[in-house]
Parts: C-alpha cells; structure tokens; sequence
C-alpha cells in the first residue's frame, strides 16, 4: 500500500488528486493537505473584484467532496519536508501545522509527495502594498481579497455618481511580479464597469507595468495572428487600451504605495509618481517557505529550493545570460533532483529563469515579469504527476515517469473585458509553444496556433470555463472527460 | 482631487495603434457573428487541449 501526500488544494493540486484518486484503487492512501477548507476558481476572482459575482460562485467547500472521492483531508499548512525521516525512523514525512491549533505541528509520513503550495503573496517587497495591516492597495489573488477590492471598487463608484472624479490605478506591485494576465483582465473589467454604472467619464485609469511593453505577458510577448496579420502582441494590447481609453505606464519597478499614491522606477532610472483613488496591485510570488531536513536534522533547504523559495525540479539552474536562455532549461516531470520521491507542480517549482528580458536601470536594479505558470499548465503539469506517480505505484520505481515539457505547452489565455450575455467580451489570445523557440518558428511560435481575437464569444467562453472547471473540481459525473 | 506630480508615461511617444471601425465593433457584438466565431474558439481550444496533452 502506498502513502501519497499532496500539500495545497489550489488549481494544481486539485488536478493531481483528484486524478491519483480516480488511477489508484483505495487501498493506497492519498492525503490533502491545505489551509483553505475551500477550493477557489482564481481566474473567476475577476468579476468578484468589480463586484459582479459573490465569493461563492467562485468557491466550494472541499471536506465533503474529499469524504465523497476517498482523500484524506488535513486542514493546515505545510512547513516542512523530511525526505529521509529522522533518527527515530527512515520513513519520509512533511510536518504541518493544522488549522486552529496554535502553531502545534503534526506529521504526516509519504511514500510520494507533490508539492503544489502555489505563491506565498510577498506584498511585504513592496512598502505599503497589499489589503493587509499598513497597505494601501486592493488585490484579488484570493477570493476574500477579491471581494474586498469589490467593496471599495464600489465606493468609488457610488463617489463618481456623485459627481467626484476618480483615479483607478491597476497593475504589478513591485518590479518582479508575475501573471500581469490577471491585472490586464482586472483593467479592462474596472472599464468596463463603469461604463456600465454610466460613470466612465468621470474616470481616469491607469495600467501600470512592469512588463518592458505593454501585452509582454512574462512570455517575452507574442507575434499572433490577428485578422489576417502578424501583430506584435504589444500593439495587440496598446489599441485595446487606447480604444477603452485606458492610460499606461510600463517598465515600473513600484517602490512604494502611500495612502492615495504610489511611486515607481522607470527603465531609465527615473521615477515617477501617481495619486490615486482606488489601487489593486497584485503582489510579487515568493515560495510559501517549506524548509527541508535530512535525517538528523541538518538543513536541506537550500538544496531542495531555489532562494525564492519554490523547489527545484528537472530544470536547468546553471546560470545563463539572456542569449543562452534554451527552451530546454525548463522542466519535463516536475521530479526532484534531489529525491525521486518529490515533485513540484504549478507555481509551486522554481523557474530556471524568466523568459523576458530583464530590465536594468542605471541605479542598477533588475527586474521584469517572470514566467507565469497559468492555471492551464498547472494542471497540466498536476495531472502529469499524477499519472507519474498511479504508474509508479504500479508498476514499481522502473515505470518511465510522464513528460509534458512546460516549455512546449500550448496557452490558452481568455481575458475577460467585461461581463454580460450581450454586452460581455474578452481577449482570447491561444499560443504555442510557452517558451518561444527561434531554432524552429520564425516569430519564436506557430502562427497557426498563436492567435488573438475579441469579442462576445470570446466572454462565452470564459463563462463556459468558469463553469466547467468549478464542475471538474467538484468531480461531478464525467468529470474526467473535462481536460484540464 | 486627483493629481498627477510627474507624467505617468514619461518622454512616451503616443503610441501607433489599431483602432476599430465601426462595422469591427457591430461584429464584435453581434450574436450571429458571434455564434460562429465561439465554434471557432471552441474548435481552436480543442487543438491548443490535445498539444498540452501530449
Ligand atoms: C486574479 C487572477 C486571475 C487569474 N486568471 C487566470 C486565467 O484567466 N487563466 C489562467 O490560466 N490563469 C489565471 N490565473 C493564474 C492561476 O490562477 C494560477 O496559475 C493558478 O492558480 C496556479 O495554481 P497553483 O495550484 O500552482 O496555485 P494556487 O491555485 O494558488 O494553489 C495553491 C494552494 O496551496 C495552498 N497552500 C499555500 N501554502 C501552503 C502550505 N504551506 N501547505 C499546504 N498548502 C498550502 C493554498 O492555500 C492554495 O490552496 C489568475 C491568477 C489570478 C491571481
């Protein structure tokens, strides 16, 4: 019988155990565990954040649907990996700290392990970012955070109909922030909405960046097609926002986010500086700070994670200027080199390297996008684990282990622009391969499957996804067919 | 009041952009075109499905 322990119930560790339940018989053991008691459809927190859905059209509870399958659930947080055991037994084990307990840890021994604990929100890079104590910015990175940024989207509202004019100031926190995807959807769905309350006259909003071109995405932009030409993605983005009227600011390194304004580096080194009445800043991702020790006791951490905290997989961390940056750096199986007993998958493994190129600025900071690991591949690379480690068990230690190449997977990207069966619409922009190759595709990807489109039906479909997912999460009949 | 201290975009050409016509932005919104182009999307999701599920 087998031991596998699966740590965070988010878009990636569903997928993994939701499908190692349905590969394994129940005589193996599969446990969960997860701080949140729900499972939250993030990409939905958009339309939670402008106030048009509540936090429960985009959450559900997991304890009755985890009974249901057959997983052990432990309500807690991960703090750290034990690969070898200790000096009273060899068995490997993770240690937790269980939800309302006061910080008493608890053990749970493995046989497998996937780490799937996504980003630790690091507002604390940035002074005076975040929702939290001391902060002065919205997010929508959790549903609860969501519905917050909702509740002051909306007094700013109510202030405009009142006949006060209003900034709303949307973007990246700090210079390193990932999936400006979500940011550029949240922009576009403030607009949006106050059209819709009838107020955007009296509204100036601001996109600010720290992709080095507007529509970079952290994939170092795209060249799609788009009606019948090849369109730089930047310019894809830029006539969006020119259309919604929608001013921007790319390049910042935000330094700071005072009550009411916030101050940025520019490329250039020179600062700038913008007050505002409403701000959703997402936050730059850090690993949530798992710590790993050998049998007596001596720190592994810095061998099973890189110095952000996310866990090393099969990629290649040797350093490399831009130029030297290959397709091939980044990972296949999301195994441990370390230990062929762990696994990362989603946001959760460390990326080789970012794909854009880095900005230096005379003050010699560097920053830029890092990759982002979207929901779409990390479930993917969730159920390739899974089926990894269903064969492991299997068949035993020889069972070749599933490769999906995050560098090869195919995007599917549907920024929502607004809401509404008639009046919704969203980008839809598709792109293969994530990591761009010039060896074999002239503009870096395939321009038949690189594309970006908007419209209604681009909103249809977000709709259908929304539900979709929330249905395959909550492992209704057929949900299997569903892929990820 | 809402002030801006230093320009938001600083020493920013304008930018060179698309911008849609207005028969564009009818399409967009219309149901029928609409309808279409969501079967297309559903078709270009099931190819981008089967390359991430290799
Ligand atoms: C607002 C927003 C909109 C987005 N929109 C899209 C979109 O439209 N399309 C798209 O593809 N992607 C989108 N994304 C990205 C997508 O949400 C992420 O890529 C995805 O959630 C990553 O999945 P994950 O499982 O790695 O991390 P998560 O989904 O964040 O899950 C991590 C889980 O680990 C848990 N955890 C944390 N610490 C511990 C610990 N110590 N021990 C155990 N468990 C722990 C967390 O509670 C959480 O449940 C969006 C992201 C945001 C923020």
């Amino acid at each position: 019988m087998a031991k596998i322990v699966i740590l965070g119930a988010g878009i990636a560790g569903q997928a993994a155990v939701t499908l190692l339940r349905k590969k394994l018989p129940r005589k193996h053991e599969i446990v969960m565990i997860s701080p949140n008691e729900e499972w939250n459809w993030v990409p939905s927190n958009i339309w939670v954040g402008v106030g048009i859905m509540g936090a429960e059209q985009v959450c559900f509870p997991l304890a009755p649907l985890y009974e249901r399958i057959g997983v052990e659930f432990r309500v807690g947080a991960a703090t750290a990996i034990h690969p070898e055991g200790d000096a009273s037994s060899s068995r490997p084990f993770v240690e937790y700290v269980p939800a309302g307990t006061g910080g008493e840890t608890r053990r749970e021994s493995f046989d497998f392990l996937v780490n799937a604990t996504g980003p630790k929100l690091n507002f604390g890079a940035t002074p005076g970012l975040g929702p939290g104590e001391g902060g002065h910015s919205w997010s929508v990175c959790t549903a609860e955070h969501a519905v917050e940024a909702s509740a002051a989207f909306l007094e700013a509202v109510e202030r405009m109909k009142r006949g006060e004019e209003q900034t709303f100031v949307v973007g990246m926190g700090h210079g390193s922030c990932t999936c400006e995807g979500a940011a550029f959807e949240y922009v576009l769905n403030v607009e949006h909405e106050l059209k819709r309350h009838g107020v955007r006259e009296k509204g100036r909003i601001v996109f600010v960046t720290n992709e080095p071109e507007l529509g970079d995405f952290g994939v170092g932009g795209l060249f799609l097609r788009h009606e019948g030409y090849v369109t730089p993605s930047h310019f894809f983005a830029e006539s969006l926002f020119t259309e919604r009227g929608i001013e921007w600011v790319k390049g910042a390194n935000v330094m700071e986010v005072g009550p009411g304004r916030l101050a940025w580096e520019s490329p250039d080194g020179s600062e700038g500086e913008l007050t505002h009445d409403f701000a959703m800043l997402l936050p730059p991702f850090a690993g949530v700070g798992l710590q790993a020790y050998d049998r007596n006791g001596e720190d592994l951490t810095d061998r099973l994670f890189a110095p952000s905290g996310f866990q090393r997989v099969d990629a290649d961390y040797g350093a490399k200027a831009f130029g030297e940056w290959s397709p091939r750096d980044w990972p296949e199986t999301y195994q441990s080199p370390h230990d062929p007993r762990l696994f990362a998958v989603g946001i959760a493994f460390a990326p080789p390297h970012p794909v854009s190129r880095p900005i230096r600025t005379p003050r010699g900071h560097t920053y830029g996008p890092t990759v982002p690991r979207t929901g779409m591949t990390a479930a993917v690379m969730g159920a390739t684990v899974a089926e990894s480690i269903a064969d492991l068990v299997r068949k035993g230690p020889e069972a070749p282990l599933h490769r999906n190449p995050f560098a090869t997977m195919a995007v599917a990207c549907v920024a929502s622009a607004g809401a509404g069966f008639r009046l919704g619409s969203a980008a839809t922009i598709t792109m293969y391969p994530l990591v761009p190759d010039y060896e074999r595709y002239e503009y870096g990807r395939d321009l038949e499957s690189t594309t970006g489109e908007i419209g209604l039906a681009g909103h249809w479909l977000k709709y259908l996804l929304h539900y979709l997912f929330l249905y395959k999460a909550r492992c209704r009949p057929g949900w299997s067919l569903i892929p990820e | 009041m809402t002030v801006v201290k230093k320009p938001a975009v600083p020493n920013q050409p304008p930018p060179l952009v698309t911008q849609p016509t207005r028969r564009s932005l009818r399409r967009r919104q219309s149901v029928l075109v609409q309808l279409w182009r969501f079967l297309m999307l559903n078709l270009r999701m099931v190819r981008m499905i089967r390359k991430a599920h290799r």
